[in-house]
C-alpha cells in the first residue's frame, strides 16, 4: 500500500466526484446507495446517475456520484475517486480519472488478468487490448496499477478480502452485500467523510433489517479500523467540506420514479395501473409501498389501487375506465409499453377522459436499450395515435419538476378533459438526487356537474369546449370510439361532426391561453443573451450546471429549457428564439427532436445541433466542449462521453 | 498440500471469485487458503463452473475451455434480485 499520497490528492473543496462500479447483481446498487444517504445525511447536495445493464447479472454497472456544497442536477468528467468493485470496472474507467484521482480496488484482484473479462463486450474488449498495447501497459492489474501511478494516479489497492474473511469475521457467506459497504465506506473516508456519517447511512440505509444492518456496520467497522491502521487517520487528499445538518433545511434524497409517485400522491391518485417495464415500474412500486393516505388527524382516508395489468393495453384501458368512475387514474410506462397504449389514448382524445400517462423514455427502437437514457420519443408522444384530439404533453426538467408536474398533470388532464402524457427520459427516473420537500399543491377536479341533471348531455356543446363532466353511476351517459353526438350516441352527421371535432381541438387554444409562462418554457442566464441553448428534460441540469462555464468562455449565453411540448408554446418560445444571435439544440436523440418541433411551429430552423444517442446522459464537461466547438465553426455535433 | 481453489468443496463467488465458500464449513474463505483436513482434489464432473467463462458448460463442451479455471459450481447469492435494479 502506499502512504505518500496527501500531497498528490486531489482537492475538492466544493465536494467530490466519484464512481463506484462492479458486476450487475453484485451489490453495486446498494453500494451507490449508501454512498449518495451518506453524503447527503453529511450535509451535501447529491447527484448520481445509476448506469446498469439490462443483463440483471455479471455485466458492468456503476453509479456515478457528485456532491457538493451547491445544488448539483448532473454528472460530469473527469472524477477524482473512482471505487471499483471488479477489474472491468478498473478497464473501463481508468481513463475517467483525473490526474491526482484515487483509484481504489482489492488488493486480491493484483494478479488478475486486465483482459480477461468474461462479461465485457466484445467491442469494448478489442479497443481495451488495443490500449493496452499501445501503451505497453501489461496484462495484469498490477502492472496497470503501476502504469496509472506512472500517469500520476493514486492507486490504493486495499486487502478487502483480508478484511471481510478475517476481521469482518462473516457468520453467513454474504459476500456480495458486505463488499459494496467495504468498498464505500473506505471510498467515503479517504475523501475524509467522519465514520459516524458512514455508520449512520448504514443504520438508515438498512433500518428494519436488522441482519443486515449488523453485518454491514461490522464490515463498514473493519475497514474503517483497516483505513485508519493504513493512512495514520488522514484521508487521501480529497476533502468533504459540507455545512451541518442543522444548518441546512430538511431535504428529501430520491430518485425520478418515487418523485412522481410522491407527487402522484399529494395530487389525489387513487389508480395507478401498470405494466412492469424499467425505467418505470419502480414508481408503481414506491406508490404501493407508501399507499396509505392520512387526514391531518392521522386516520387512514383511503389508499391508491395499483393494479399490475396483463399488459400495456389494459393497464392504459383500466386506468381509463378509473377515471371514467370519477378517481383520478395514471398509468406508466416507457416507450415499448406506451407503442401499445397507443391505440387507448386515441380512444381517451374521443371521450375526452381525464387520464394521465407518465413515459419514461429510454433507447429504442423496439427493446433497444432497455436501461438506458434517451429523448427521442418527444415526436412519438405528441403525434402518437390517428385522428386529431387535444392532449397535453408535459415534460420535466429535474426531480422537483417531476414531483410538481405529477401534480400538475392530474390537475390538467381533468380540467381540460384530455389525456395528460408526463413526458421524462431515463436520466430522471434513475437519477438520484438531493430535494426540496414539496410543497402540497391544489388538487382542481375541473368542470363537474350537479348529481341529478335531468338532461345530462357528456359532451355538450356550450360554448366552452370543456362540458361538464359526471361520473360513471351518477347520469346517463354513452361512450364509444366512434364518433357521437352531446349524448354520446353515434353520430356520422356532418354538422355534428365538425361541431365536436372541433369542440375537442378548441381545448388546445385554451389549454395554451390559460398555462402559466412557467409552464411552458424556463430561461435560465442572463435575459440579454446573444447565443441560446434550447434543450429539455435531465439534460437541462448538464446545460444549467454549465452556465457560468458557457457565459465566461462565449458571449452572453442563456438556456431555455422547453416544458410545454403539446400544445406548443409557439409565441412564448418564438418570443426567445426571435431575439438570439445564435441557436443551439442540445438533447439526447439523433435528429433534434426537440429542434425541428420548434422548426415546424415557428418556421426557425436550428442548424446548430449538439445530439448524444449512446444511451449515456450528457455531461456538464460534454456541453461546455460542445459549445466551444459550436463557437469554433462546427454545425452539428454528436457526443460519445460515458461507458 | 494445495489450497481452497484446488479443493472440490470450494464454491466461488459468482463476482467475487477469489472469495468463495465451502460446501462443508460456514463462513467466506478465499482462495488461497492452506488446504485443511477435508480438502480433496476437485474433479472434472459433469457439469463444471468456468471461472474465465463464467459460464456452467457439460463434459461435452470441455475443449472449449481448455486451459481455463474450472470448479464444482459457484456460489449464487440467491436474494440478489432484492438489491438488483430490473432491466427488462
Amino acid at each position: 500500500m502506499r502512504m505518500n499520497t496527501r500531497a498528490r490528492g486531489t482537492k475538492t473543496k466544493m465536494g467530490l466526484n466519484f464512481i463506484i462500479g462492479g458486476a450487475q447483481g453484485g451489490g453495486i446498487e446498494t453500494a451507490g446507495l449508501l454512498a449518495v444517504k451518506a453524503l447527503a445525511m453529511h450535509g451535501l447536495e447529491v447527484f448520481a446517475d445509476r448506469e446498469y445493464h439490462s443483463n440483471i447479472k455479471g455485466k458492468h454497472s456503476y453509479s456515478h456520484i457528485r456532491a457538493s456544497e451547491e445544488r448539483i442536477r448532473s454528472i460530469k468528467y473527469p472524477v477524482d475517486l473512482i471505487g471499483a468493485l471488479d477489474v472491468e470496472t478498473i478497464a473501463t474507467h481508468y481513463k475517467d480519472l483525473k490526474p491526482g484521482g484515487v483509484l481504489i480496488h482489492d488488493a486480491a484482484l493484483l494478479d488478475k488478468p486486465i483482459t480477461k473479462l468474461p462479461p465485457m463486450e466484445k467491442e469494448r474488449l478489442e479497443r481495451l487490448k488495443a490500449e493496452l498495447e499501445k501503451e505497453d501497459i501489461g496484462n495484469t492489474v498490477r502492472e496497470f496499477d503501476k502504469w496509472l501511478e506512472r500517469n500520476g494516479r493514486i492507486v490504493l489497492p486495499f486487502p478487502f478480502s483480508v478484511i471481510i474473511t478475517e476481521k469482518a469475521k462473516l457468520a453467513s457467506p454474504m459476500i456480495e452485500r458486505a463488499m459494496n459497504t467495504a468498498m464505500t465506506t473506505l471510498l467515503l473516508r479517504a475523501a475524509g467523510m467522519p465514520f459516524a456519517t458512514i455508520l449512520e447511512a448504514v443504520d438508515a440505509l438498512f433500518m428494519e433489517k436488522v441482519e443486515a444492518k449488523e453485518l454491514n456496520k461490522a464490515v463498514a467497522n473493519a475497514v474503517n479500523d483497516g483505513f485508519n491502521e493504513f493512512s495514520g487517520n488522514r484521508n487521501l487528499g480529497t476533502e468533504i467540506i459540507g455545512k451541518k445538518r442543522s444548518a441546512r433545511g430538511k431535504k428529501m434524497l430520491v430518485a425520478g420514479n418515487d418523485a412522481v409517485a410522491i407527487g402522484k400522491l399529494i395530487g389525489g391518485l387513487r389508480l395507478q395501473t401498470y405494466y412492469p417495464i424499467t425505467p418505470a415500474a419502480d414508481e408503481s412500486f414506491v406508490i404501493e409501498q407508501h399507499s396509505s393516505l392520512f387526514d391531518l388527524k392521522g386516520e387512514i382516508v383511503g389508499s391508491p389501487i395499483v393494479i399490475q395489468a396483463e399488459d400495456e393495453i389494459s393497464a392504459i384501458c383500466m386506468a381509463i375506465g378509473g377515471a371514467l368512475t370519477g378517481v383520478r387514474a395514471a398509468t406508466c410506462t416507457s416507450g415499448p409499453g406506451f407503442s401499445l397504449m397507443v391505440e387507448g389514448i386515441g380512444w381517451a382524445g374521443m371521450n375526452e377522459v381525464p387520464v394521465v400517462i407518465t413515459y419514461y423514455q429510454r433507447g429504442g427502437p423496439s427493446t433497444g436499450l432497455p436501461t438506458r437514457h434517451s429523448q427521442s420519443d418527444l415526436l412519438f408522444a405528441i403525434n402518437s395515435g390517428h385522428g386529431e384530439f387535444s392532449r397535453i404533453v408535459l415534460a420535466s426538467g429535474s426531480h422537483e419538476e417531476a414531483i410538481d408536474d405529477a401534480i400538475k398533470c392530474m390537475n390538467l388532464a381533468e380540467r381540460y378533459q384530455v389525456p395528460v402524457i408526463h413526458l421524462l427520459d431515463k436520466g430522471i427516473a434513475n437519477c438520484v438526487t438531493t430535494i426540496n420537500p414539496p410543497v402540497f399543491g391544489k388538487i382542481e377536479r375541473g368542470k363537474l356537474t350537479e348529481k341529478g341533471a335531468w338532461d345530462y348531455r357528456r359532451f355538450a356543446f356550450d360554448g366552452d369546449p370543456v362540458s361538464p363532466r359526471a361520473f360513471l353511476g351518477d347520469e346517463l351517459m354513452w361512450y364509444t370510439g366512434d364518433e357521437h353526438d352531446e349524448l354520446g350516441h353515434i353520430s356520422e352527421d356532418p354538422e355534428n361532426r365538425r361541431k365536436m371535432y372541433e369542440k375537442r381541438m378548441a381545448k388546445r387554444e385554451k389549454i395554451l391561453k390559460e398555462a402559466p409562462d412557467e409552464d411552458k418554457a424556463v430561461l435560465f442566464g442572463d435575459e440579454n443573451f446573444e447565443d441560446l441553448l434550447v434543450t429539455w428534460g435531465v439534460t437541462t441540469g448538464a446545460a444549467v450546471d454549465s452556465l457560468p462555464e458557457l457565459q465566461t468562455a462565449g458571449s452572453k449565453t442563456a438556456i431555455l429549457q422547453v416544458r410545454m411540448m403539446e400544445p406548443f408554446p409557439v409565441d412564448f418560445v418564438s418570443k426567445f428564439i426571435s431575439k438570439a444571435n445564435r441557436v443551439i439544440s442540445l438533447e439526447a436523440n439523433y435528429i433534434g427532436q426537440l429542434a425541428e418541433l420548434i422548426g415546424w411551429n415557428t418556421g426557425f430552423r436550428i442548424k446548430n445541433r449538439i445530439l448524444k444517442y449512446t444511451g449515456r446522459l450528457i455531461t456538464q464537461d460534454e456541453v461546455v466542449k460542445s459549445y466551444m466547438r459550436i463557437l469554433g465553426g462546427e454545425e452539428k455535433i454528436v457526443l460519445m462521453g460515458g461507458e | 498440500m494445495g489450497s481452497c481453489k484446488g479443493c472440490k468443496w470450494w464454491r466461488p463467488d459468482y463476482f467475487f471469485d477469489n472469495l468463495g465458500e465451502c460446501e462443508k464449513m460456514t463462513g467466506i474463505r478465499p482462495e488461497n487458503e492452506a488446504a485443511c483436513e477435508i480438502f480433496e482434489a476437485k474433479i472434472e464432473t459433469e457439469f463444471c463452473w468456468c471461472r474465465d467463462c463464467r459460464v456452467t458448460f457439460h463434459a461435452s463442451e470441455r475443449d472449449l475451455h481448455k486451459g481455463h479455471n474450472f470448479f464444482c459450481g459457484t456460489r449464487v447469492d440467491l436474494d440478489a434480485h432484492e438489491y438488483t435494479s430490473t432491466g427488462d
